[in-house]
């Protein structure tokens, strides 16, 4: 059969209905099974889904009329299909197409489908890894406890005002048990939706604050749960903080694709967050240098 | 502006998890004495040069509206205290929602009235940050 590629417009010849790619622009395309032509990508947001309720929707300034849709296929992720592929098999594939190829899966993500599902996907991920992480979490303590035990000798070297300022955070931190890893990284596995869900809601209101929430909350929300298969490595020594990092340019690439906006605005949303959180760590991080100054200076 | 009320659902929302978001916070701030035990809390800025930062008063703001003296929050920041009276307020709506089915208004603005809510969360960023400067730094002004 020809098949008309709803990107480039170009007819090539095709023996096979379902999934596949342009051979002249590339793009991924989806041929229905009766053999007709297709003639343009799916509409992201279904017919009769409204968008979810929110105080600021529509383009924002210079964005003019509702934009074209945007040529691609939206299918239900591989998660979405874990009946069909079986559970193992969804998630693999589900975090290699989020991690390893988000250039082809967040066009493919449906922003009108329920949220749950990207939810229920993150929430696994985030036990697995959660639960995973034990061992290696109750070694990094035992090492931690031995290094504050050590720096609690050292501290009777200290100034009289700095060891005051260090003895209860080099007690606190140091009083923890194997016990209590465990607890935090079970209760974290359990309370990871309440998380997601602020996660997902301090992000939305900062997609509303740059005019980025054409596709509603749900959306936003499957941009956090899809985007969460970098936290893999979370509790990696040394490079743990890229997850982070990673997660956050992913929900960015999701933001993006599910509300139909720019980079610049898609940015912005999952940036400010991180920029308030940095502000304050930083300024955290800053009193306590200032506190540990002051003190050394005042000591005779 | 284009106001809309759907029929009776227990759909969850953008309201209820902004529900959820309040009920955490105003929890920790009404039972967690975060400045006590977080090391260093305080504004790095205020205490070097005697200037505030954007953000202070926020936690005083929290703790108070938390623990019921609303006008004590308004004073801290009143920005503040109207943030944690939404988050408040999305507390109550989305019980109501999700418990009773109660419909969530949803409001639509055109482009034009989303582009002036912006300009006005700007503007009353600037004019809640200009109270708390002339509270810290020049209170005999309000007085």
């Amino acid at each position: 059969m020809q098949v008309r590629c709803p990107h480039c417009a170009s007819v090539f010849p095709s023996d096979r209905a379902g999934t596949q790619f342009c051979p002249r622009c590339g793009a991924q395309i989806h041929v229905p099974e009766e053999g007709q032509v297709v003639e343009a990508g799916l509409p992201p947001f279904a017919p009769g889904a409204p968008p979810e309720p929110s105080g600021a929707e529509g383009p924002g300034p210079g964005e003019g009329p509702t934009p074209a849709l945007p040529p691609g296929v939206r299918e239900p992720t591989p998660w979405e299909r874990r009946r069909e592929l079986g559970l193992f098999k969804a998630v693999v594939e589900t975090w290699k197409a989020s991690v390893l190829s988000p250039r082809r899966f967040w066009p493919s993500v449906r922003p009108e489908a329920p949220w749950t599902e990207a939810l229920l996907y993150g929430w696994l991920i985030g036990a697995v890894t959660s639960i995973a992480s034990i061992p290696l979490r109750v070694w990094q303590q035992r090492r931690s406890v031995d290094e504050l035990r050590e720096a609690a000798e050292r501290l009777e070297e200290l100034p009289a005002r700095l060891r005051d300022i260090l003895r209860p955070i080099v007690e606190s931190a140091g009083a923890g048990t194997t016990g209590d890893v465990v607890a935090q990284a079970i209760l974290g596995a359990l309370l990871w939706p309440v998380g997601f869900i602020i996660l997902a809601a301090v992000l939305h209101l900062c997609c509303l604050l740059v005019g980025a929430s054409r596709g509603g909350f749900g959306a936003t929300a499957r941009a956090v749960g899809y985007a969460w298969g970098p936290m893999v490595i979370l509790y990696l020594p040394f490079i743990g903080w890229l997850g982070w990092v990673y997660a956050a340019v992913l929900a960015a690439w999701g933001v993006k694709e599910l509300h139909e906006t720019t980079w610049e605005r898609a940015v912005g949303a999952v940036v400010i967050p991180f920029v308030v959180v940095c502000c304050f760590a930083c300024c955290l991080g800053m009193a306590g240098v200032g506190a540990a100054f002051s003190s050394l200076r005042a000591s005779p | 502006m284009h106001l809309h009320l759907p029929p009776r659902n227990r759909t969850f929302g953008f309201v209820d998890a902004l529900g959820v978001t309040g009920a955490v916070g105003l929890a920790i701030a009404r039972w967690v004495p975060v400045a006590r035990i977080v090391p260093f809390w305080g504004c790095v800025l205020r205490e070097q040069t005697g200037w505030p930062c954007l953000g202070c008063g926020l936690t005083r703001a929290a703790d108070r509206f938390a623990h019921g003296d609303f006008i004590g929050a308004l004073q801290a920041n009143p920005l503040g205290a109207v943030a944690a009276a939404f988050f408040a307020l999305c507390v109550v709506a989305s019980a109501l929602h999700l418990a009773f089915g109660v419909p969530l208004p949803e409001v639509r603005l055109s482009p034009r009235e989303a582009r002036g809510a912006r300009w006005a969360l700007v503007v009353a960023v600037v004019l809640n940050y200009a109270f708390v400067v002339v509270q810290t730094r020049f209170p005999h002004l309000l007085a």
